[in-house]
This record gives C-alpha cells, sequence and structure tokens, in this order.
C-alpha cells in the first residue's frame, strides 16, 4: 500500500498507532481485505493512482477530533467520507494517493421528529436505516431517496445528491450542520449557533451569513450531522408515466414540462432514454451480439419488443384526491399535443403498498444496479453530470451530440434528466463499462474527458465528477481568471491551516501542494 | 493450470486460446449424486427468475440442502429480509449465478459481517463461438472446471452439484481459464457464479 506524501514507514506507524490509541485498535485498517474496500470499485483502471495508505473509523464526534489532532500533528491526509458509497465518483477512494480514509460509518445516530417533519443524522445512516427507522416506528412521514439507496444521507446531501420525490433536492431540503473544523473546533451553523435553539433543524438562514454551503462538496470542514426535512406522508399519490415514440420529440417534452414545472403543477420529474429504459431491465446481449453501439435495427426493435417508446417520462403527483385529479388533467392536455404519447397513471391512497416500480417515487430506498450489466463483464460506471437549462430545442442538439460521442467511441448514449428544480435539468450520461476490460477502461477514461471538454465548448459544466476528473472540471470554472477557485483556496488556507482534509476534493488542494502542482506543470 | 495473480483480461484470452481443455477434465468423471451434502446445509442461494440459468442452479444446490431465496427486484430486501436474519442462526454460505452487479451488491452488504467471496466464475458467450470461463478461488477449482466441461448443456446445474459439495478453504486464491465449447439460449450471454462464506 502506499504511504502518504512524504511519509516515511516509521513516521506512518507512529502516526497509526496514535490513531488507534483515539479509536481502538480494530478501527485503524492499513491491511488485507478491508483496506481494499476502500479502493474505487468502479475504477477505470486507475484505482492504483487513487489508492488510500488506510483508513481510520471514530465513533464520536470527540474521536474525530482526536483524529483531526494526530493529522495535524503528523500533517496526514484525511479523505472524509460517510460511507463511501458514493460510486461512480470514486468510492470511498482519496483524490490524492496514500491519504488515509476518514471513514464515518460507525457514527449511526438517527433522531426523528415526526411533528415538525425533521431528522438529524450522522454521517453512517443510511436511506435505508432511515426508511427502516420511520416505518418501525409507524411515523407519517416519507423520505426521498437517490437510486441505489443505500448510501449515507449525509454523505449524499452534502454532495448534492438527488432523488424523486418533491424533496428531491437532497442540499435544498438540508437545514441544520454540525462541522469539525480541521483543527477540532465544533460549529453549529445557522439557529445551531445559539445553544439548544429549537428552530436549528426548521429554518435554514440566522443572523449573518449562510454557512452550510461551504461545507457541501469541499474539503474545509467534517461534517458530523445534518438536519433534514421530511415528506408528509401524502393522502394520495399519482404516478404518471410516458411514451414519447421519436428522438425529436423530447423538444415538445420538455418545452410542455417546464410549463407545469414552474406552475408548481409537477413537483419533479425524470426522463429517460430508450438505453435508460432497456437497461434497466434487459443486457445488451439480448439485442445484439456484435461489437461497437447498438445499431439503429437493433434498437427499433428492442423499442417494438419491449413496448417502449425512444423516450419515457415519470413523476410523482403528491396530496389532496381533488387537487390531484386537477393536476392529472392539466399534464394530460399538456402532453397530449405531441403525437403518439402514451400516458398511464397508477393511483395509491394512504397506507396502500407502493410496488417495487414506484418505491423511489414513494421514498422507499432499495438497491438494484442492473444497468451495470448492460455490456456483460464486471460492470461499472462514471459519472460527470451536466446541469442543462430546460430548453427542448437546446436540448435536443446537445442530446445528438452526447449520442455521436459516446457511439464515437463505441458506446451507447445512456441518458436521463431529472428535474428537481423547474428551470434546469440534471443530465446524467453514464459511462458504462467493464472495469476488467482495460481497453474498455480506456474508452471510458476518453468519452469522460471528451464530454467535460465538449460541454465546456457550450458553457456547460458537470455539478460532480469522478475523483480522476475533478481538477480538470474545476478548471472549467474560468469566470475572471479562476476567480471562485481563488475564493476557495483562500477560504481553504485559512481553515485547514495545515492543509490536511481531502486534498484535491473538488479540485480544491492546500498551499503546499497547490505549489506542488503548480511547478510540475510549469506554473508560477 | 494456475495462471498468475497479477493479470488482465487480456492475459487470460492469451491463455485460453493456448489451453487444452482436456487438460483440465480428469478422465472418467463420475455424475455427481444429488446427495444433500454437509457443505450446503447451511447455505442460501440466490435465484433469478428471469434467467433458467440462475433458477437451474438454485435447484441444483437445494439438492444439496441450500435454501433458495428468490431474488427481487430490490437486491437489498432480498439480503435484509432472508439473508441477514439467518446469519444469528447459523448462515455460513451466500451463493448465486447471477448478474454480475448482483455480486457486487451481495458482496458489499455481506462484508460488514465479516463474509468474504471464496469463489467467483465469469461464464462468458459474447461476441464469440462457444464460451469462455475465468475462475478464482480459495476452494478448489478442479471440481468446478469439471463440473463446466462436463456439464455442456447442463452446465449449470452441474456447476451447481460442484459448489455444493465444496469443503475445503485455504487462504491462496488460484485462478483458471478454459474455453468450452457449449453454446447458451438468448439472455444476458454473461452470467457470475460465486460463493461468499462467513468464516467467523
Amino acid at each position: 500500500m502506499p504511504l502518504p506524501p512524504g511519509f516515511s514507514s516509521p513516521d506512518f506507524d507512529s502516526a497509526c498507532k496514535e490513531l488507534r490509541s483515539v479509536v481502538g485498535d480494530d478501527h485503524v485498517v492499513t491491511t488485507g481485505d478491508r483496506l481494499s474496500g476502500y479502493f474505487d470499485p468502479y475504477s477505470p483502471g486507475l484505482a492504483d493512482d487513487y489508492a488510500p495508505s488506510g483508513a481510520v473509523l471514530p465513533a464520536s464526534v470527540d474521536e474525530v477530533r482526536g483524529v483531526l489532532g494526530v493529522a495535524n500533528r503528523y500533517r496526514l491526509p484525511l479523505w472524509t467520507v460517510s460511507l463511501g458509497r458514493n460510486y461512480a465518483y470514486g468510492g470511498a477512494a482519496p483524490c490524492l494517493k496514500g491519504s488515509m480514509v476518514l471513514d464515518l460509518s460507525r457514527m449511526r445516530a438517527i433522531e426523528v421528529n415526526a411533528e415538525l417533519a425533521y431528522a438529524l443524522v450522522e454521517p453512517g445512516v443510511t436511506y435505508l436505516d432511515l426508511y427502516k427507522f420511520i416505518r418501525d416506528k409507524n411515523y407519517p412521514l416519507w423520505i426521498d431517496c437517490p437510486d441505489p439507496g443505500w448510501g449515507s444521507v449525509l454523505g449524499n446531501t452534502l454532495e448534492h445528491g438527488i432523488g424523486y420525490t418533491p424533496y428531491g433536492d437532497h442540499a435544498g431540503h438540508q437545514c441544520g450542520m454540525e462541522v469539525v473544523l480541521a483543527e477540532g473546533e465544533i460549529v453549529r451553523t445557522g439557529l445551531g449557533a445559539m445553544s439548544d435553539n429549537p428552530a436549528w433543524p426548521l429554518y435554514k438562514y440566522a443572523f449573518g451569513p449562510t454557512l452550510d454551503g461551504l461545507f457541501m462538496q469541499s474539503n474545509f470542514g467534517v461534517v458530523t450531522r445534518i438536519g433534514i426535512w421530511l415528506m408528509p406522508e401524502p393522502e394520495t399519490f399519482s404516478v404518471m408515466e410516458m411514451m414519447f415514440r421519436r428522438e425529436e420529440d423530447i423538444a415538445p417534452m420538455i418545452d410542455a414540462l417546464r410549463v407545469l414545472r414552474l406552475d408548481g403543477i409537477v413537483p419533479t420529474a425524470t426522463i429517460a432514454n430508450w438505453m435508460r429504459i432497456a437497461a434497466g431491465n434487459t443486457t445488451r446481449a439480448e439485442w445484439y451480439d456484435g461489437k461497437g453501439p447498438l445499431p439503429q435495427s437493433a434498437i427499433d426493435r428492442l423499442t417494438k419488443e419491449m413496448g417502449i417508446g425512444y423516450w419515457g417520462v415519470r413523476f410523482g403527483l403528491y396530496g389532496r384526491e381533488k387537487i390531484l385529479a386537477e393536476q392529472g388533467k392539466a399534464v394530460e392536455g399538456a402532453f397530449s399535443r405531441i403525437e403518439g404519447v402514451e400516458l398511464g397513471v397508477a393511483t395509491y391512497r394512504r397506507g396502500a403498498v407502493i410496488p417495487p416500480e414506484h418505491a423511489t417515487l414513494a421514498g422507499i430506498p432499495s438497491v438494484d444496479l442492473m444497468p451495470l450489466n448492460w455490456l456483460g463483464g464486471a460492470g461499472a460506471h462514471i459519472e460527470c453530470p451536466l446541469v442543462v437549462p430546460m430548453r427542448g430545442a437546446d436540448f435536443l442538439d446537445l442530446y445528438r451530440r452526447r449520442t455521436a460521442l459516446f457511439n464515437a467511441e463505441g458506446f451507447d448514449h445512456y441518458c436521463g434528466l431529472t428535474s428537481t428544480s423547474p428551470r434546469s435539468f440534471i443530465n446524467t450520461g453514464s459511462i458504462i463499462f467493464d472495469r476488467n476490460d482495460s481497453e474498455q477502461c480506456a474508452r471510458a477514461r476518453a468519452l469522460g474527458k471528451t464530454l467535460i471538454e465538449d460541454a465546456h465548448k457550450r458553457q456547460l459544466s458537470g455539478y460532480r465528477a469522478h475523483i480522476s476528473e475533478m481538477d480538470f472540471v474545476a478548471a472549467q470554472f474560468d469566470f475572471n481568471d479562476h476567480a471562485a477557485m481563488r475564493l476557495y483556496e483562500r477560504l481553504k488556507d485559512t481553515l485547514d491551516p495545515g492543509g490536511i482534509l481531502s486534498p484535491g476534493k473538488q479540485g480544491i488542494w492546500p498551499k503546499d501542494l497547490r505549489q506542488a502542482n503548480n511547478e510540475k506543470a510549469g506554473k508560477p | 493450470m494456475t495462471l498468475p495473480l497479477a493479470m488482465d483480461r487480456r492475459d487470460v484470452l492469451k491463455l485460453v486460446g493456448a489451453t487444452s481443455i482436456s487438460l483440465l477434465a480428469p478422465a472418467g468423471t463420475a455424475p455427481v449424486a444429488a446427495v444433500r451434502s454437509e457443505a450446503a446445509s447451511s447455505t442460501i442461494v440466490l435465484a433469478d427468475h428471469r434467467y433458467a440459468e440462475s433458477v437451474i442452479f438454485a435447484a441444483s444446490l437445494e439438492r444439496h440442502g441450500a435454501n433458495v431465496v428468490p431474488l427481487a427486484t430490490d437486491r437489498a430486501k432480498a439480503w435484509s429480509d432472508a439473508v441477514e436474519p439467518q446469519l444469528h442462526v447459523g448462515l455460513r454460505s451466500l451463493a448465486g449465478l447471477t448478474l454480475e452487479s448482483d455480486l457486487f451488491v451481495m458482496e458489499r452488504l455481506a462484508a460488514h459481517s465479516g463474509a468474504r467471496q471464496c469463489y467467483v466464475g465469469f461464464h462468458d458467450w459474447r461476441c464469440r463461438q462457444g464460451s469462455a470461463h475465468r475462475l478464482s478461488a480459495t476452494i478448489d477449482l478442479d471440481p468446478i472446471a469439471t463440473a463446466l466441461v462436463d456439464g455442456k448443456k447442463r452446465w449449470a446445474e452441474s456447476l451447481g452439484e460442484a459448489l455444493g459439495q465444496t469443503t475445503m478453504e485455504s487462504r491462496t486464491e488460484r485462478k483458471l481459464a478454459l474455453n468450452c465449447p457449449m453454446t447458451v439460449g438468448r439472455g444476458p450471454r454473461f452470467f457470475v457464479s460465486w460463493l461468499i462464506r462467513w468464516t467467523a
């Protein structure tokens, strides 16, 4: 295993000995199967370049502070993860090879207030845990979960993750945060800055600047607890599903959806192209067993035999039955203008059993990674999801361009759009590949880079990225000669003067490594 | 034939090209009897009912005493409802012939309770005549390879029989690659057989 940069073996052993005195012998990992769990399982052939030196697992805020104390004394780089299930973006693996993973999975406290509909969770709480906690106590509350739902609630929220109910903007529904700063000081944000203020998880803004966003997708502190708002169980829940036959139908469909989103009739929506629908249910070899992307004839046969459109749209409507009936009419009216649209509706009253195919729309977490089997082999994916304006013609143009780029590297275009804000989409373009196939890994890396470059030419960017692409994506944010990055770096140097927290996260490096990187790149 | 541990897929395929299947199959292998074996009595086998091969494999292990659990759409539910509770009452092994993502999920869920993978086989019919198999295990691979070669159209059943009878395990990992002329019907054209064990 690699050592942290600048460490000798005795230095590292000494640091680990001190860490063991803080968290216990079993909770410092430096060898064996347990350490291999911190490598990126979906790495496109780069796992060794991002190998950790070990992992340390504190169980409390006090232990986190103890770990940070040791790390500062030794200048030991720590890569913070909640559970490390940020697959497709690096899993638990660090940006800086040899970093020690600060694994917070042992911190698993949950507190739910059913009356005010919120939860306070520590990093080790998964969506499955929170769902089960609420269900076991019969609270009339729903959570919102990503798909798959086995990750950390706190971790996903900090990464700006998304779900499929009206609470699908996870960062938008976070309220209240506890952070341990690099030098060990504990800070609570918002109204939590006042001791015992009961409105801490209820109202986002307090007296003074809003700090929460600084600790999301960043390396300025270690977040040990957050509040999240929960959705009251609706009286009625309707799932609306539509199929559109032609590629070009996406343009009028998005324009119709935008109006419904801005009007507040549709609270969120997910769009999938033929491949995303097909890969959720079948594998590529069932339709075509040749090399390269699926030919159009195979796509035509697939859509015909599966009875699916080129595009599918799905969203939920939530609330009082009479209101939903009116909303349903508005939806039907808006989309029926598009030729050939097929609309299906399923309605569930409070307490009804929700079938698996509609579970995520009802905040029921599940784990099914079926799309990764599309090519066979050991399926993996990497992502750099774009934020795109909700304008139909622009998106059709982007979609066609990206299809050409996927196909040029021999991949089928897996495309999804999720609208957690009424004016934009998150555009997922999953690069699915066989992680055991070095040639496919190389093509996946090349495609990832090409997609990021192409998006930048259109002044678009990803909102998340794989660890191997974080610097590259960060560099695209170039307004005023990268003024935002310079501000992040000033914050980094102030809040983490030892440069120990998650070096390189989102392209933000501590001073020493920044200078070393610049020298390597020949920059002043 | 044992392959070096550090190798990529191209290395395997290169070696597969030079492999004579008969070298791997001991002569006169007797048909495996459908007897209840000690090794499988504390085993759960997951069955994906979309694929006949998966169901046949599970039925084969069931004849050796394993409990069959259908794979629900939600893999985490299959784990938490059917597998995890059995850990407290003597479950020692979890097996399946599934798509690879199911192994990925189960391996990670099981790792928290101290389990580790002791066998995995990749079975590949994509873009080729016949089939290619890459096996890796800390259990004896020879009966498994033999089962595949001898099994032909009944390969899934034969593989289940072989895995149902495994007992000995060492820490030394062994890898093996072979080509077989057997065919498979329309379907994923790629399966993974696997065995996870709890050692504590």
